[in-house]
């Protein structure tokens, strides 16, 4: 009777957190993109490996990740009048890379951290696909080229400090949520062992 | 219509690649031929093109790039830069907004209800059950999120600190445990165990189960078989074992048939008539040829997913019926096994499991009561 229940009770977990996970995505995540506000992207990873972590610790069962991802996408397809494949694909990227590191690492200290860590590559690794994708594959050598253009006429390895500051801040969000997690996942103990 | 417009977007995609491909030869002349059809097709595509985020990385790529990278050659108002490189990231900037129109024009025309469908082709298990639920509790989360949202409000106001923000996200939290525990316990209630639902809440693909199905004479034990059967067998698994199917002659007067599952084959196996027979069950008198027939039946099984015995009852307690025939097939089977039983039997069902079965007893085991 218990597995019938776990089956029941990942059901339920998945339709709320990864509803939660689209309604954000599909609320705030629209709110940045009209502020144009920078790292929006970052941003929103940051908070959905919030809702995967403790949701995970609520539902470890595995897969539930990866059908959180789905749901969420569809949530934020539905809030665009067509869909767009880059943010729908997006979302079930990190659900997938996640899903993965979650499995093998589950939810404990290296499990959380690992996913801060990845998340933090994630969207530097997503943006030089799609803009090799866009631009061709001379894209990252022309940026590369450019940093070290940039500091060799500036001075101080300018070009360099500014391409570590931009790749800096894409790793602290996911790391600082992964750590925000983790705290939240010791104050939330008492509740989930009830 | 739907196909024209489908061969009119594969037809413009394949003209926009080869555009793509050869944009070399005349970059500019290129990008400009499909910017024009891509509008002509749909002037939404181009409205991202309004975002400023869009042009950022090209201003770089031209206005940034040649002049700090490659061979400062050429001279613009007093700026240096490198012509080589302008080529280079020109080419590159038109490329990267031809490929933009392809994306553009390959799903503009997207809809959720296009892309749904594959998901539940790919058999992901639940995923209609989990959307329809998603769907359903979404204003909760909103009225949830706006509720927590206020209070927080309120609490910054009299402390910003890090930790108003860590109780606010404790806060929310705990209000979605909450949201998913009284969800389940409402899915619990509302939940009759149809057959679909018996499929989707149970993981049939984890290590074999016992499942027994509990109910009163007439509460439909064996059409609730049979649907789970259809429905199994749709799902691709292999279904075997027998059922009872109960006849009506007249008010008073009915008989039931033994049928084998996988083939189909059957034999009456219960009377009201006079017949001359060893076995009597309350009004019912079996066919004891059947009874054999029923057990050489089972003793046949092998290579299904699922046995299914409709219905165990007072011969199999005690000893008889079809109980040799259960014993061969279910005792070293590796399948998902599911019984039928009347209500008043429930009660020595796992005495019976121990006693008879005992191999049986290892499993994990459902009742299900209809």
């Amino acid at each position: 009777m218990e597995s019938m229940q776990n089956n029941q009770k990942s059901i339920v977990s998945i339709a709320v957190f990864g509803t939660l996970w689209g309604f954000i995505e599909a609320t705030l995540g629209n709110a940045l993109h009209l502020l144009h506000l920078p790292f929006s992207g970052t941003i929103l990873t940051s908070i959905a490996l919030i809702i995967i972590l403790i949701a995970r610790i609520y539902n470890p069962t595995r897969g539930s990740t990866f059908l959180m991802a789905i749901i969420a996408a569809f949530i934020k397809a539905i809030s665009f009048s067509t869909v767009k494949l880059g943010p729908f694909v997006a979302i079930i990227a990190e659900g997938i890379l996640i899903e993965i590191l979650l499995s093998t690492f589950r939810t404990g200290r290296v499990g959380f951290f690992t996913s801060g860590l990845v998340m933090a590559a994630y969207p530097i690794v997503q943006t030089v696909i799609t803009k090799s994708i866009l631009f061709g594959s001379s894209f990252v050598p022309v940026i590369i080229d450019l940093a070290g253009g940039f500091s060799k006429q500036v001075g101080y390895q300018a070009g360099w400090w500014l391409l570590g500051i931009y790749l800096m801040a894409q790793i602290l969000l996911p790391l600082g949520a992964a750590y925000l997690a983790w705290t939240l996942k010791k104050r939330l103990a008492p509740r989930l062992q009830r | 219509m739907a196909n024209l417009v489908r061969s009119k977007r594969f037809w413009i995609s394949i003209l926009l690649s080869i555009g793509i491909i050869s944009l070399k030869v005349n970059p500019i002349l290129l990008a400009s031929i499909i910017f024009i059809i891509t509008f002509i097709f749909n002037k939404n595509t181009i409205r991202p093109l309004k975002n400023y985020k869009f042009w950022i990385v090209i201003l770089v790529l031209i206005l940034i790039v040649p002049i700090f990278t490659g061979n400062q050659d050429t001279t613009f108002y007093g700026i240096n830069y490198s012509s080589e490189q302008l080529q280079k990231t020109i080419l590159m900037t038109l490329r990267g907004i031809s490929v933009f129109l392809l994306f553009q024009v390959l799903t503009i025309d997207l809809k959720v209800n296009n892309i749904k469908p594959v998901f539940s082709k790919l058999g992901i298990k639940n995923f209609e059950i989990i959307y329809n639920l998603s769907n359903k509790i979404f204003p909760k989360i909103k009225s949830i999120l706006t509720a927590r949202y206020s209070l927080f409000k309120i609490n910054w106001k009299k402390q910003k600190s890090i930790e108003s923000i860590i109780i606010f996200l404790t806060d929310i939290f705990t209000d979605f445990f909450t949201l998913s525990d009284s969800i389940l316990s409402e899915e619990s209630e509302q939940y009759s165990v149809s057959p679909s639902n018996f499929i989707n809440k149970y993981d049939l693909s984890q290590k074999p189960c016992l499942y027994i199905i509990v109910g009163d004479a007439g509460k439909g034990k064996t059409p609730w078989v049979e649907e789970l059967i259809q429905l199994l067998q749709t799902d691709g698994h292999i279904v075997d074992g027998v059922i009872s199917k109960k006849h009506k002659i007249s008010d008073d007067n009915w008989y039931h048939d033994l049928i084998r599952i996988s083939t189909n084959d059957k034999r009456q196996l219960t009377t009201m008539d006079k017949v001359e027979t060893t076995t009597k069950v309350g009004k019912f008198k079996f066919y004891d040829d059947t009874i054999k027939w029923g057990n050489e039946q089972l003793k046949s099984i092998n290579n299904s997913d699922w046995i299914i015995i409709d219905e165990i009852g007072l011969l199999e307690f005690d000893g008889g019926g079809f109980l040799p025939g259960l014993i061969s097939s279910t005792e070293y089977s590796n399948q998902n096994i599911l019984f039928t039983i009347r209500s008043s039997m429930q009660q020595y069902f796992d005495q019976f499991i121990i006693r008879r079965l005992p191999k049986l007893d290892q499993r994990e085991r459902y009742y299900i009561n209809l």
